[in-house]
């Protein structure tokens, strides 16, 4: 106390300032974080299985006037194919046209063309804001990264405005389904899990 | 102590320390997640980049590598070459160990009142997974009840 006084009436020195519990704090707190600190992050991404009649009919109660009643969009080795169902209704609502289209996108320098792909579903979005589904049909050999990407690319619209990343949601909702090969069909879909069920005692 | 102090004291520049200090701790503090992401990690799985945010639920996870499944973190069925090549959609080792945790699962709703059995299932899988055998897997653990299915992935480029 005597020697600050001291400096006080001399003005002069410059008195430190006493960084020992700010480096003890650090010390603590640095570590501590280092441990806790998460650098790769996970996520998850919610996916539906479409009901079984997906393909046949769509359900009448939630169905739009006017609009898409179906989207799917098709995985195959040549490439992307965006198709679906839309409905017009000329006279009223009784008599809706239904009117199928299809949009193919080719590879682009053997990549799948994602980017054309997200441009196509901004414009079907644009017509029809209120449509959410989407339906993959994937072919087997397609590969699961590839899934993931479209899945970003139909989920949002990644957009830059001002610097700031925004996204807008396009078609979130994403059901996964089997391109249907009707030459082939679904052999051993019923497989019997009965039998390990009984092993189990479960039902 | 006294022989340090008898000495004339060199002062040690703490600034520089402390300014590397606050950089550290600001980085830290801004990656820091409170929600801790329980997962069984297998060291052969990569999984795909996605630009999803939503957060992980704690689910039954299923391990896909390209030739082995896990279910939370037990080796379930070390070869997978026999579902590449078929094409029967059900595996029935990977059924049995669903089954099984289903049935453990119930089995804790009936003593546990609150407790509900929601289905959920988490799907790790390689990047390098060819959709033929993901579709498997996805109707396996739908047959075993399992009929709420999320994928993992990774974070992509935070923002």
């Amino acid at each position: 106390m005597r020697i600050r006084r001291r400096d006080l009436t001399g003005a002069l020195e410059p008195s430190e300032v006493d960084l020992t519990p700010l480096m003890c704090l650090f010390i603590i707190l640095v570590p501590m974080l280092l441990i806790t600190a998460v650098f790769e992050r996970l996520s998850s991404l919610k996916v539906n299985l479409p009901p079984a009649s997906t393909l046949e009919t769509t359900d009448p109660t939630v169905k739009e006037p006017t609009g898409v009643v179906e989207l799917r969009l098709t995985f195959l080795e040549e490439g992307l194919a965006l198709e679906g169902t839309l409905s017009h209704d000329p006279e009223g609502r009784q008599k809706e046209v239904y009117e199928d289209f299809s949009y193919p996108i080719p590879l682009r320098e053997g990549q799948y063309d994602l980017p054309e792909l997200q441009r196509t579903l901004l414009s079907l979005k644009a017509q029809y804001p209120r449509h959410e589904n989407i339906v993959f049909l994937v072919d087997d050999r397609i590969l699961y990264d590839l899934i993931v990407q479209a899945m970003d690319t139909c989920r949002e619209e990644n957009v830059l405005e001002e610097g700031e990343r925004k996204s807008r949601p396009l078609f979130p909702n994403i059901s996964l389904s089997e391109a249907f090969d009707e030459a082939k069909g679904f052999d051993g879909l019923r497989l019997g899990t009965r039998e390990i069920d009984q092993r189990l005692g479960t039902q | 102590m006294r022989r340090a102090s008898a000495t004339r004291r060199a002062p040690i520049m703490l600034t520089p320390l402390v300014d590397m200090f606050t950089i550290l701790l600001v980085f830290l503090l801004m990656n820091y997640s409170t929600g801790g992401d329980l997962m069984y990690m297998i060291e052969s799985i990569l999984m795909p980049e996605s630009i999803s945010r939503v957060q992980l639920e704690p689910a039954v996870e299923v391990a896909v590598a390209t030739d082995r499944v896990y279910v939370d973190g037990d080796l379930v069925l070390d070869d997978l070459s026999p579902w590449y090549a078929g094409n029967e959609l059900l595996i029935p080792q990977l059924y049995e160990a669903l089954k099984t945790k289903s049935a453990q699962i119930k089995q804790k709703e009936q003593l546990v009142s609150l407790y509900r059995f929601s289905g959920k299932i988490v799907i790790q899988g390689d990047r390098a997974l060819p959709f033929k055998l993901l579709k498997k897997i996805m109707y396996t653990a739908d047959r075993a009840d399992f009929t709420n299915i999320s994928l993992a992935v990774l974070q992509k480029g935070q923002s």
